[in-house]
């Protein structure tokens, strides 16, 4: 294997790795794919606003803007063929006082020069007809169309078994130690042995600034952005229609709410630096935080149940912007500082990191772009599921079945480890949490990997 | 979408009050009763737990969970019930038309009666807003005891145990099956809420201390628990959580029709029959006193089965139910509607502190009170002190909200 070059090697399987090694795989190129986790999309991926954003509100002339403008429509296009999840909502920015009430015109022709003009100035009897169980405070708002909301995890996981199927390379538990850039050949020394190749993508995440380090020496660093998120249970879903964004201030997008593909609504996330690459566990504090906004914007919520708290990491760097570079020299391309738009730009990064690759040296392919007949399963709740139909749910919160559990752990790119289930087919991640169905679960998980319960539980695989 | 089915009684939820229920039905009024149960097996809670004292008060001896559950199943087997395990009901309307969903097919019911024993769940850790790290190791005590008891999974070292009720002590017992050490339990009371001979069994013979007035800061660990902080600041080592208690109904199906719900519990409105404010739609068991005893669940089962027999005999629905609001320090009541009907209840009550001995209960309506009660014991939170409700007599229909309270003695 390791006497084996690659024609690239892409460092992170997130929703920017599994992109690209996907786009470069259907180009017909020898791809391996380099993770430091045991799975697809466990870093920055994992946890996002799960919306697939117009990039409206982008800052202009960016790459971010162009980027996610362009990754909008080709990730629409791929979720809708291969039956992820999705569901267009549209987005709903509120102002709620006099201030963020006349900063809407500027959002508007922020709006018009990233080339989006779908959306509309309204009042506050508009808005409180299309949401009317928002706080009845709101003072007026701009509705953007073409917002939608997606499953955040599927997407890394279709890309992954496209790029499997193409004849990608997963080598996962795979920790990045050292680079050594030869004349023809760059050796990547991991914790699982060599990998050869003759290009390299950073898709890093979070680690992206160490990565890149290892080929030019100190050039940004990432300062992990925290962002909590509250999952409220399915009741709360039927108060909100739109994503009820706030009006920018002036560090972050601040709190918003939007419903899930999932049938849940989800309130967030926070945005606080930290030190500590792995904090990933959410704070008193900033649990308080998201709630008194939800509570805020929704009154109603404080009847509702909730049924998850999570936090997950953004790659912030010291500019907002994405940090894309090209080294020719070391054959050698990053992809850096994604924060949150990742998902949204995902397949238009990849189709840029393709052009920089050839811009690089690599040989334009001449075999014919492979074509996927990849079909997700449904996992929307707006989408028709082996339980409605009367199989037997072992999840009874988000009525999953049997089938479906023990698919996901073989299918390629299978889920080795609750987690891994959890994101494939929502089992466990209903508003029980496992009360009911845990054990039944790990059994499944258990028999269809060969893998001890015990194990399963100590989170050890 | 196939035929449409014709029933008697539909019964949603196959534990010990909703099999009770469906038995009595059947054999009682010979009405054509279904039950559905959406997990693989019948018997809910009880199947999983196996320590003794199921069926003390309902069938008059002592059983383990799974005997009891098994045998609460057979009763309804052989009085004829269709039981039919896998089965969840998708939706169904005010007219009592159920869309449901088992055994690999869609179906629809048209239902004369429709009694909800959905039960109740512990809050997750999410649920009760815990935060910290995510790593494995959580679990609540429902979770833990069908991974111990019937995978046999070995689930850590040592644990900490989120709750001082009944069920957090038998955790212990749970734990110690599984292969773990109990280190702590820990409840935001002062003191613990169960019985002195079982503190004593399962805690203070093994030197297992609870630690009163605090609670689970931040959990540490983010592959796997390594411990957890609490709000005093002190540090605990453990490999284990488990959130014990918190219940909260399964009340999925009666918000779906806008029933009713009882702000305090988060169940659906009931009286002590069962009956909701919507006609032909009863609630009983945990679904509507979170959490009590399977023997209690039981016996309440009984008392529906009068008011389904007159719903389905004469079309009796009393409409002359009023409500029962509680106040601070009271979190709620079972019933939380009261007709004169029931004057022959006992009603079941929660408070959120601990209550000093001779407090006094008033039942009040429209400001004039109409029963007034010292009570001569400590009121313990987590656990329900009973009321006599020979007052129900007196409750006037046309006054409105019926208005509970405590006020201590000093």
């Amino acid at each position: 294997m390791s006497n084996l070059v690659s024609d690239v090697a892409v460092i992170g399987a997130g929703v920017v790795g599994t992109a690209v090694a996907r786009e470069l795989a259907r180009r017909g190129y020898s791809v391996n794919i380099i993770e430091a986790g045991n799975d697809v999309g466990t870093g920055t991926s994992k946890a996002n606003t799960a919306i697939l954003h117009t990039g409206f509100d982008a800052t202009p002339n960016t790459n971010e803007s162009r980027l996610v403008r362009q990754g909008h429509d080709l990730l629409l296009e791929y979720a809708t063929v291969t039956g992820i999840a999705i569901e267009q909502t549209n987005a709903l920015m509120v102002a709620w006082n006099d201030d963020q009430l006349s900063q809407l015109n500027a959002v508007a022709e922020k709006s018009l020069q990233n080339g989006h003009r779908d959306f509309l100035q309204i009042d506050a009897s508009k808005v409180a007809r299309l949401e009317p169980h928002l706080a009845d405070n709101a003072l007026g708002g701009l509705l953007i169309s073409g917002e939608y909301i997606i499953d955040p995890w599927s997407v890394p996981i279709a890309f992954a078994r496209d790029a499997s199927s193409f004849g990608a390379v997963f080598r996962f538990k795979s920790q990045v130690l050292s680079i050594d850039v030869g004349n023809e050949v760059t050796t990547i020394n991991t914790s699982s042995g060599l990998v050869k190749t003759h290009f390299v993508v950073n898709a890093a995440g979070l680690a992206g600034a160490k990565i890149d380090e290892m080929f030019t020496g100190n050039r940004f660093t990432v300062t992990p952005r925290r962002g909590e998120l509250i999952v409220f249970d399915k009741f709360a879903r039927t108060l909100v229609s739109h994503i009820i964004l706030p009006v920018p201030q002036k560090h972050t997008k601040g709190v918003l709410l939007t419903p899930t593909v999932f049938g849940n609504l989800m309130v967030g996330p926070t945005a606080d630096d930290v030190e500590d690459l792995t904090a990933t566990g959410s704070t008193q504090d900033g649990v308080a935080r998201v709630l008194a906004a939800a509570h805020r914007i929704i009154p109603a919520l404080r009847n509702e149940e909730i049924t998850a708290v999570y936090a997950g990491l953004r790659a912030a760097t010291e500019e907002s912007d994405y940090r894309l570079f090209t080294e020719q020299q070391c054959r050698y391309i990053c992809l850096g500082g994604i924060r949150s738009t990742g998902l949204s730009a995902s397949m238009a990064l990849a189709n840029e990191a393709c052009q920089r690759l050839i811009d690089c040296g690599l040989q334009i392919s001449t075999q014919s772009v492979k074509v996927s007949t990849l079909k997700m399963p449904p996992l929307g709740e707006m989408q028709h599921r082996p339980a409605d139909d009367g199989q037997a749910c072992v999840c009874m919160c988000e009525r999953v079945t049997a089938t479906e559990i023990t698919n996901a752990c073989n299918e390629p790119i299978g889920a080795n480890n609750l987690d891994g289930v959890r994101r494939r087919t929502r089992a466990l991640n209903g508003k029980c949490q496992g009360f009911y169905c845990l054990a039944n679960v790990c059994e499944l998980v258990s028999r269809a990997n060969a893998i001890p319960v015990d194990d399963l539980l100590s989170g050890k695989s | 979408m196939s035929k449409k089915q014709n029933l008697d009684v539909l019964v949603v939820g196959g534990g010990p009050a909703g099999l009770t229920c469906a038995t009595e039905t059947k054999s009682q009024l010979n009405a054509s009763t279904m039950l559905a149960e959406r997990a693989e097996y019948f018997g809910a809670t009880p199947q999983s737990t196996y320590h003794l004292g199921f069926g003390v008060r309902d069938l008059r001896r002592v059983m383990t969970g799974p005997n009891y559950a098994d045998k609460l199943e057979q009763r309804a087997r052989n009085q004829g019930v269709v039981l039919k395990a896998n089965t969840t009901v998708l939706n169904w309307t005010p007219q009592l038309l159920v869309d449901l969903a088992g055994e690999n097919a869609r179906y629809e019911v048209q239902a004369r009666a429709i009694v909800l024993a959905t039960g109740v769940r512990e809050r997750s850790r999410h649920a009760r807003l815990v935060p910290g790290d995510r790593g494995a190791g959580v679990y609540t005590t429902g979770a833990l005891q069908r991974l111990v008891y019937q995978l046999g999974a070995k689930v850590g070292k040592r644990a900490v145990v989120v709750g001082a009720e009944h069920v957090s002590f038998t955790a212990i017992t749970t734990l110690k099956h599984g292969g773990c050490q109990t280190v702590a339990l820990i409840t935001s009371d002062e003191r613990d809420q169960t019985f002195f001979p079982l503190r004593w069994f399962f805690a203070s013979r093994r030197r297992i201390p609870v630690l009163v007035n605090d609670g689970i800061a931040m959990i540490h660990g983010a592959q796997h628990v390594t411990g957890v902080t609490l709000n005093s600041g002190k540090h605990i080592e453990c490999d284990t959580v488990v959130f014990s208690g918190d219940w909260i109904p399964e009340n999925e199906l009666a918000r779906k029709t806008n029933l009713d719900i009882c702000a305090g519990s988060r169940a659906p409105e009931v009286d002590s029959f069962g009956r909701t404010r919507q006609p032909g739609v009863f609630a009983i068991g945990n679904a509507v006193h979170p959490a009590e005893a399977s023997d209690l669940c039981a016996l309440n089962a009984h008392r529906a089965v009068n008011a389904i027999r007159s719903w389905l005999n004469d079309g009796e629905w009393s409409n002359s139910a009023v409500a029962v609001r509680v106040q601070s320090p009271l979190l709620h009541t079972w019933p939380s509607l009261v007709t004169r009907d029931d004057a022959n209840a006992r009603m079941l009550l929660r408070v959120s502190k601990f209550v000093e001995p001779h407090s006094r209960i008033t039942v009040l309506q429209a400001g004039k009170t109409i029963y007034s009660t010292n009570h001569r014991r400590t009121i313990v939170t987590n656990r329900s002190f009973t009321l006599p409700m020979r007052w129900a007599n007196q409750v006037d229909p046309t006054l409105g909200d019926v208005e509970v309270t405590i006020t201590s003695s000093v």
